[in-house]
């Protein structure tokens, strides 16, 4: 175990260096570059920017370098000093900028995960149980309407009904009147009546997969010879629903428990973006908007290290709820 | 709240009904303001007192009590700006809530409360009023102009604005090539920079080496009139290394790498303002929660503004701004609706949505306030007349042939299709309120006559058609051209108005294509040459003639005219630019930039005007860019309370509409 845990790290430092080199390609592959959208930036607001102070910007941001130093620059700073770099649209560090919109990130991602796992796990288990019952379609077609509905539309949707209905539009974290006001009860209910929509909206989104993956698994499971063994037996159904076949049907979940992680971090881009929160979607959705290379690789690579960590985390869980995973390591089959 | 001892289930007596209120009203109002169950947000009273105002704002009043600030009159310059309200005279208190979508969206701050030049626009935008200065003196020949401050104005943390602090901006920030890349043009003639003397502690002089009569105008224009008192020298040169020996260690420990980059991000930057709160200003509101941490950007008035009201009360009425971060434009929408906003006119300010809005105007308390567009044209179509291919290029060349394309344009099915059945043909020309309006201009070759246009590509001899009917040039290649459209641009109609108008061109025989694509791939297709032809927007309508004239010839401004760039860099550059980018214009446009060169220098008005108007005439004829339609697109949002913001103005970057409508004298009724 303690070797196969070894092997695991090892494997991550080339797979990170690897996706370093993507990722950073790949942010460099649009046409143009954060000078250039400076420039169409402030040409849109009528300022006129010449060619030589374009030239001053690429220089100062050592964007004129071949992309390699440019790389190396970036890869350097973040392995040997820990530096996330400065953004060029912010002028400001890339840490204290992820540090500060960290925990509302974390807040309303766990939020919205405990959403999805208190709703789909017993309904997922109920339509596996009551196959083909009214309560399983019923829960098969929310499901599928959670899924086929972009989130965006279901968040537009959602506060275009608050404002018709309840006369306000549950964006951002707070009305203005409670914004700057000190934390009392009416501030607290403002911010639930603001923060139940993108729990809502993003949980939604992950509730129709887990649903269906478990209805699925468990139905195998109910089929199988043991089942019906234990039942002839006369365990009683809901201890032999628990005790085996609900373990197993388990499985694809803990082995993508792990991908939680990068989802917490910035799992809310477009919801973000359309409902004005402090988080780190629309942090990174603007970075990659303007070109802001260090912002938005840095970001990347703080989402790439969570995923590798994530799936690590997976594994090993996987290892120790499933005996039949670790026994397979021994080497029967 | 509290549970009742020794209640026994089946219901609450009447009495121990009124107990329990008693009691809940008691714990309420002892534990008062700092509640943690009140459901009341707990604000600093606004003071919206009704009365007599006093002299300054009651929530200033207090600090002055509290001997926080000294008494208002040692606040004021000797001289104060004596501020003529819209309508009438207001009250103090309020805030005034609109929007941003995030730190990029500067242009709404600068637009609402960052517009503190030494001269202002005057709100009907024909010309200019004092504002910081107290007086600009131009002398004879209009090469140096003396400028007295207002003396004993303050920034506002309370340090006199002095020479000191031209002096120190002008020399060791504007002229430092390591703070500031590229000269402000506004504060040079040509390439030679302006030179500065100071006289005495409030009056100062900008020399030119020639005449330079636009320079009071540019005193007006928002960031170029700003520029030399924007630079508080008292808090800045601490973070100078001219100044301050540690310097570079402040600028380390607060993770930059040199002093340049950390004093740029305190200091000399397009949104220091709004994201620095020890920054000190000269404007109405200063930056209290900067936009660039939270949701939210929070200004409180300036207790030192030097401007007041007819009864000498110190402006501004209102206690403080915020903007919302809403990133997203239909979000924007919905909470305009709502009534989130009182008084905002971006981003969902468009023709389509006008409807949405007037719908809701009930329930969000607000009124639809219409601006007057400057734009000479809401879609400007350039064919790139220095395109790379020579063969392509003699023909978009050809006068007659932009002549045939813009007769076969149906403008009025574009004004029914994409505009809502609002505006009217138009050229890339002055517009009808402007004084250099002139009607044949505007209306030329606007007519839809696609017999015409017809006739007039058979007689530039493109009459011979391939197999698909597409008309070919002489040399047997067919005629086309990809228009390249920045889909996420000022005007978001754009593309779908460009697919109508390829659909009329077709219908003549010229193939043509529409290319949307994102701005900055935009920006760089044009600044590479790789193009047929282009869309923007046209400026120079009104008020800003000769400040944009690049629709009416080959002009630096913005990245130079899109319909040739090249001859635009040529005169930019002198000439001297690098071969692959600039190309010498001929005759007529060097003609034009001639002019404009000497009126640039002319100081007689009267003479300015004729040079101008003669420049005007060959536009006309050398039909450089085909308009198709002047549409008022645009209008603010009002809310019903907010009072002297005035009926409509013009709606321009340059004239940085709201701002010359004077925020600092809006105030709220009741």
């Amino acid at each position: 175990m303690l070797g196969y845990l070894a092997r695991r790290l090892l494997y991550v430092i080339p797979t990170l260096l690897a996706i370093s080199v993507v990722v950073f390609l790949i942010i460099n592959l649009p046409p143009g570059d954060f000078a250039t959208s400076l420039v169409a930036y402030r040409r849109q607001q009528g300022i006129a920017v010449g060619p030589e102070e374009v030239e001053q910007i690429r220089a100062a941001y050592g964007l004129d370098e071949p992309i390699y130093v440019q790389y190396w620059y970036w890869i350097s700073d973040l392995l040997f000093r820990f530096d996330l770099g400065v953004s060029f649209e912010f002028n400001r560090p890339v840490a204290d900028m992820i540090s500060e919109r960290l925990p509302a990130t974390l807040l309303l991602a766990a939020a919205a995960l405990l959403f999805t796992w208190f709703f789909a796990f017993p309904i997922g288990i109920y339509a596996a149980v009551r196959q083909y019952s009214i309560g399983d379609y019923l829960a098969t077609t929310i499901g599928f309407l959670g899924l086929a509905t972009p989130n965006f539309l279901l968040a537009l949707i959602l506060m275009y009904l608050a404002y018709r209905w309840f006369e306000y539009v549950p964006a951002g974290i707070c009305s203005p009147d409670w914004c700057d006001a000190s934390w009392n009860l009416g501030k607290l209910l403002d911010a639930l009546g603001h923060l139940w929509l993108p729990v809502v909206v993003l949980g939604t989104a992950g509730m129709a997969g887990l649903i269906r993956i478990l209805r699925a698994n468990l139905l195998d499971e109910l089929r199988k010879p043991y089942v019906v063994a234990a039942r002839a037996r006369g365990v009683p159904e809901r201890r032999l629903l628990v005790k085996y076949p609900l373990r197993v049907a388990m499985n694809p979940f803990i082995s993508t428990v792990g991908w939680v992680l990068p989802g917490l971090f910035a799992g809310d881009i477009i919801v973000g973006q359309l409902l004005g929160l402090p988080t780190i979607g629309p942090l990174l959705l603007g970075a990659l908007r303007q070109q802001d290379m260090y912002l938005a690789g840095s970001l990347i690579m703080v989402i790439s290290v969570l995923t590798v960590i994530g799936t690590l985390i997976s594994d090993l869980l996987l290892a120790w709820t499933d005996p039949r995973v670790r026994l397979g390591h021994g080497g029967s089959s | 709240m509290a549970a009742i001892p020794g209640r026994t289930p089946g219901g609450m007596s009447r009495r121990s009904l009124l107990r329990t209120s008693a009691y809940a009203a008691l714990v309420t109002a002892s534990l008062s303001a700092c509640d943690v169950f009140s459901t009341d947000p707990e604000k600093k009273d606004s003071g919206k007192a009704a009365g007599a105002k006093g002299k300054e704002a009651p929530m200033l009043a207090e600090r002055v009590k509290a001997g926080e600030l000294p008494p208002v009159e040692e606040r004021l310059p000797e001289n104060p700006l004596v501020v003529t309200p819209t309508e009438q005279i207001g009250v103090y208190g309020g805030t005034w809530r609109t929007a941003i979508t995030g730190t990029g969206d500067g242009p709404w701050l600068h637009r609402t409360i960052g517009y503190e030049p030494l001269l202002r626009w005057t709100r009907d935008w024909t010309g200019t009023e004092l504002n910081l200065a107290e007086s600009i003196t131009p002398n004879a020949d209009a090469s140096e102009f003396t400028v007295q401050l207002r003396k004993g104005t303050r920034w506002s943390d309370g340090t006199p604005l002095t020479t000191a602090d031209v002096d120190f901006g002008y020399q060791h920030v504007l002229l430092n090539r390591d703070l500031t890349q590229g000269h402000p043009a506004a504060l040079a003639l040509g390439e030679d920079p302006a030179e500065l003397e100071i006289i005495d502690d409030w009056s100062f002089i900008v020399r030119f080496t020639g005449p330079n009569p636009m320079f009071m105008t540019n005193m007006a224009r928002h960031w170029d009139g700003d520029r030399l008192v924007s630079f508080p020298r008292h808090y800045l040169e601490q973070f100078h290394g001219e100044f301050a020996e540690d310097a570079g260690s402040k600028a380390k420990a607060a993770g930059y790498n040199t002093w340049q980059e950390y004093f740029n991000f305190l200091g000399n930057d397009w949104s220091v303002l709004w994201t620095n709160p020890d920054l000190p200003s000269l404007k109405a509101w200063v930056v209290i929660d900067p936009i660039d941490k939270g949701t939210v950007g929070r200004f409180e008035r300036n207790p030192y503004f030097f401007k007041v009201d007819p009864d000498g009360s110190q402006l501004p009425y209102l206690d403080e701004v915020r903007y919302d971060i809403v990133p997203d434009p239909e979000t924007m929408l919905l909470r305009a609706q709502n009534g989130d906003f009182d008084f905002h006119s971006r981003h969902f300010n468009s023709l389509e949505n006008k409807p949405v809005l007037a719908d809701s105007q009930e329930q969000g308390n607000y009124s639809i306030l219409d601006y007057e567009g400057t734009y000479s044209t809401e879609m400007l179509i350039s064919l790139n007349l220095n395109h790379e291919d020579e063969a392509v290029r003699e023909v978009y060349s050809q006068k007659d042939f932009r002549v045939a394309l813009s007769h076969a344009i149906n403008r009025e099915e574009l004004i029914n299709a994409v505009w809502q059945r609002q505006g009217e043909p138009h050229q890339p020309a002055p517009v009808a309120e402007s004084e250099y309006y002139d009607e044949e201009f505007a209306k030329q070759f606007t007519e839809y006559d696609p017999e015409k246009a017809n006739q007039i590509l058979d007689d530039l001899g493109y009459d011979q058609r391939d197999g698909e009917g597409y008309r070919l040039r002489p040399d047997g290649e067919r005629i086309s051209v990809t228009v390249a459209v920045a889909e996420d641009a000022l005007v978001t109609v754009w593309v779908q108005a460009m697919e109508l108008v390829t659909g009329h061109w077709e219908a003549v025989g010229i193939k043509a294509t529409v290319d949307p694509m994102p701005r900055e791939n935009f920006e760089v297709k044009l600044g590479d040459n790789q193009f047929d032809a282009s869309v923007w927007i046209g400026d120079g309508g009104r008020g800003d003639e000769i400040l944009a004239p690049l629709w009416y010839f080959p002009h630096s401004l913005n990245a130079g005219s899109d319909y040739a760039r090249q001859w635009s860099n040529w005169y930019r550059t002198r000439g001297q630019g690098p071969e692959a980018e600039t190309e010498e214009p001929p005759e007529a446009p060097k003609k034009q930039m001639e002019l404009y060169d000497q009126l640039l220098t002319e100081p007689d008005e009267a003479k300015r005007d004729e040079l101008f108007r003669e420049i005007l005439q060959i536009s006309k004829e050398q039909f450089y860019c085909i308009g198709t339609v002047r549409v008022n697109s645009t209008y603010a949002i009002v809310s019903n309370n907010l009072k002297n913001v005035g009926g409509p103005m013009p709606e321009a970057a340059a004239y940085n509409t709201p701002a010359p409508a004077t925020p600092e004298q809006w105030y709220f009724e009741g």
